[in-house]
């Protein structure tokens, strides 16, 4: 990866990789540092010759291990931690909350699915070959993820998309 | 009407929080390759020095343990025999580090009681307690240490005195993946106690929660927390700190804390915004003492913890 290929990479790809993993962690700040990392090692790794396909699929998955394996081990500072009352983050607004309430109130893997579907534009393949699963877990994950997400953002379906859904089912 | 999906992805694309303009985002990548790069180089020549410091080692023991011919006045090795600290009850991993107590010499230890062998640590019961005035026995503990994580445990944290009373406070730590939680113990010398230091905020101002004292002692990207000691014109006041680093600026909160006794007065407050080169950040000194320990060579040590 050149410098060109990365700053087309950071300008296209970036924002919208932040955003997912931020989603999913609610940490924006530790979702930056995430990607940020997994951008530094994607370049490392090309600089050692080594091909990488896919490169956004690439950054995502290691941006989320980062991320999830930072909240497991910040589990000790946490101890510490609530002893010092939060800052006031920046308060996100209107439809930000709505997003992030309903996904909050997932359960992680749930949470996890929906984001690399609808944000990333995962397959169902895609998304079972990042989270080690099945397909088949990860449609599951995906059915209930969505009807929960419809119904907390107040969602309308089309009655003909309805009809499509349930001969599909 | 859009399907679901669609509505779903236009939601939750337009509800993802999006980074500020990057103007230098290409560039601070490039310094943090770097120092990812650094980093390596230096781990590998600390290996390669612990390597070669082992193996050196190794031969002064084995000749050590061979020479039978020990001059006049040589001492017997140090073994691995923990110190009686006349607590009786059998103990290990022993850490010690030296405190003041009204002005005299004594030492601090944090031990775990042995049941057979010695547990791992973050395995067993692990205390704090104190020598008071320097005799090799322990004058008084405090309650068993809790939240003492593997693969390190509780640990000596340091000894500032924080009041400038002539008497150390006793800071003991937890270790986690990119720092320390820390708690602070008061000493009192007669009757002998150690106390844990509790928060109070009498005018409600403070950024801590009241209760038992405890802060963080971190230093990652984007976010700091740590302590520090402040001489104002009407004394001397321990600070508590935390910094959010969101470039260009930090959002730091301080909190600071008169304490007496093992009491810890919240007096006063503060929440500011200043340039990251600005913000306050932990070191390997509290308050001008030397942090113990592996947070001896803090920061440089706390990813070896998470391992």
């Amino acid at each position: 990866m050149d410098e060109v290929e990365l700053r087309e990479f950071v300008r296209e790809r970036y924002p919208r990789l932040v955003g997912a993993v931020a989603l999913m962690t609610d940490d924006f700040a530790s979702a930056e540092d995430a990607v940020q990392e997994a951008i530094v090692r994607a370049w490392e790794r090309t600089e050692r010759g080594e091909q990488i396909v896919a490169l956004d699929r690439w950054v995502a998955a290691v941006a989320m291990n980062l991320s999830r394996s930072r909240l497991r081990r910040l589990r000790v500072e946490r101890l510490a931690r609530p002893r010092l009352v939060a800052a006031q983050p920046v308060q996100p607004s209107g439809d930000r909350i709505d997003v992030a309430r309903a996904l909050a109130d997932l359960p992680r893997r749930q949470r996890e699915v929906a984001v690399l579907r609808y944000v990333l534009d995962l397959s169902t393949e895609e998304i079972a070959t990042q989270m080690r699963t099945s397909e088949g877990t990860v449609k599951s994950q995906l059915f209930k993820a969505r009807g929960h997400l419809a119904e907390a953002l107040s969602l309308v379906e089309d009655p003909d998309e309805e009809n499509s859904h349930a001969e599909h089912r | 009407m859009p399907s679901i999906d669609d509505q779903l992805r236009t939601r939750m694309r337009e509800g993802a929080p999006r980074p500020g303009g990057d103007g230098d985002l290409v560039e601070r990548l490039a310094a943090r390759k770097h120092r990812r790069a650094a980093t390596r180089r230096i781990g590998t020549i600390g290996l390669v020095a612990v390597v070669l410091l082992a193996t050196a080692g190794t031969f002064v023991a084995l000749g050590r343990a061979f020479n039978t011919d020990r001059g006049p006045g040589a001492t017997p090795a140090a073994t691995q025999t923990p110190p009686d600290l006349g607590l009786g009850f059998p103990i290990c991993d022993v850490m010690s580090m030296p405190i003041t107590v009204a002005g005299a010499q004594g030492n601090a230890y944090v031990f775990t009681k042995a049941i057979d062998a010695c547990p791992k640590p973050g395995d067993g019961h692990r205390f704090v307690g104190a020598d008071l005035d320097g005799d090799g026995t322990v004058d008084a503990t405090a309650p068993e240490l809790a939240d003492c994580f593997a693969p390190v445990g509780c640990e000596a944290f340091a000894a500032p005195d924080v009041n400038g009373d002539g008497t150390s406070e006793i800071a003991v730590s937890t270790a986690g993946a990119d720092g320390y939680g820390v708690w602070l113990y008061a000493v009192r010398w007669s009757p002998p106690a150690l106390e844990p230091n509790t928060v109070v905020d009498p005018q409600g101002i403070g950024n801590l929660q009241t209760g038992a004292l405890q802060f963080a002692w971190v230093d990652v990207v984007g976010h700091a927390e740590g302590a520090r000691c402040d001489t104002l014109p009407n004394g001397s006041t321990f600070t508590i700190f935390g910094a959010d680093k969101m470039d260009p600026n930090a959002n730091v909160q301080v909190t600071d804390l008169r304490i007496a006794g093992a009491t810890a007065t919240v007096v006063g407050a503060s929440h500011d915004r200043v340039p990251i080169a600005e913000a306050p950040a932990p070191g390997n000194t509290l308050c001008g003492t030397p942090l113990h320990g592996s947070a001896a060579n803090f920061p440089e040590a706390v990813a070896a913890n998470a391992s």
